[in-house]
């Protein structure tokens, strides 16, 4: 048994990461986390401390509302068959998650004031949105079987 | 703010443009090729939706580099922004609190017209025709 099948069974006790970092407004309780997100979760953390002006160019610092939405966003797209993802600090405040798959890309990213928009690529096409917050559960695993391949995807939900 | 003009006497189409990457491993998305390029959020700026540039006739990699001597640097040709509809623009920095003087930089500015729904896909055009003009080696 992998440590990503590991979370899955139940039998295994739980992994739980407390998200205590004063910055955000709540405890952000995981279940059942893959070690990526437990990973993704770090680097989240870990971009939250760059300080102004970070890029050399005058950006402020990551805004707390982008990061938890970011956080949203990787707790919609927790899958055994989701790539890791990269993420990368945007500059004036937001934050970016990119997972490539072939020649697919998704990229989310989360703006200084906490929206979201998204970038799909496969080849040549690209499909360019804004994602409301309350349709971040319902979307953000259709890109991801999208991405990775539905029946794949869809495999490691059951 | 009202719409920045296009300058296309000052910046020629086939100048280079300089833009800094940020030392942090989000920023180097891995080819599979062995290579690696620049994430597109390094051609994103949500405060002002202009992204900063340094026209390369007037000034050095040393010079756009020496007070970040950690950071990687690419270039994109004028033309690239234009292309898609940016406008291309001198941005002289002189007495600004935050950033040292710069006679090179300049901006890229969306044009009004464009919606949030090509911001991103810009982006990442602009980024997958960068080229390297230092590479951190290795990135990270």
């Amino acid at each position: 048994m992998t440590a990503s099948t590991a979370v899955f069974d139940r039998s295994v006790p739980r992994m739980e990461e407390l998200a205590t970092n004063s910055q955000f407004s709540g405890v952000v309780p995981i279940s059942y986390a893959t070690v990526a997100l437990i990973s993704a979760l770090r680097r989240v953390e870990e971009l939250m401390r760059l300080p102004d002006n970070w890029d050399s160019y005058g950006s402020p610092h990551i805004e707390t509302a982008a990061a938890q939405r970011i956080l949203q966003v990787l707790l919609a797209a927790q899958s055994e068959y989701s790539p890791a993802p990269q993420i990368v600090p945007v500059s004036g405040g937001g934050m970016q998650i990119e997972w490539a798959v072939g020649n697919c890309e998704l990229e989310v990213e989360a703006l200084p004031d906490g929206s979201v928009e998204f970038l799909f690529v496969e080849g040549d096409r690209t499909l360019e949105m804004p994602l409301p917050a309350t349709q971040i559960e319902l979307f953000i695993p259709t890109l991801m079987s999208q991405l990775c391949g539905t029946e794949a995807y869809a495999a490691s939900l059951r | 703010m009202p719409p920045r003009s296009d300058d296309r006497v000052s910046i020629r189409d086939e100048e280079d443009l300089w833009r800094r990457v940020f030392p942090d491993r989000g920023c180097f998305v891995p080819t599979g090729s062995g290579t690696w390029r620049p994430s597109s959020a390094i051609f994103l700026d949500r405060r002002t939706r202009e992204v900063s540039v340094h026209i390369s006739s007037l000034t050095t990699v040393e010079a756009v580099l020496a007070s970040f001597p950690d950071h990687s640097l690419v270039a994109i040709k004028a033309a690239v922004p234009r292309a898609l509809g940016y406008a291309v623009t001198p941005d002289p920095i002189h007495d600004d609190p935050v950033l040292p003087d710069d006679a090179s930089h300049a901006l890229i500015c969306p044009p009004p017209s464009a919606g949030i729904n090509k911001i991103k896909a810009h982006a990442r055009e602009m980024a997958l025709k960068a080229t390297w003009v230092v590479l951190r080696d290795p990135p990270y």
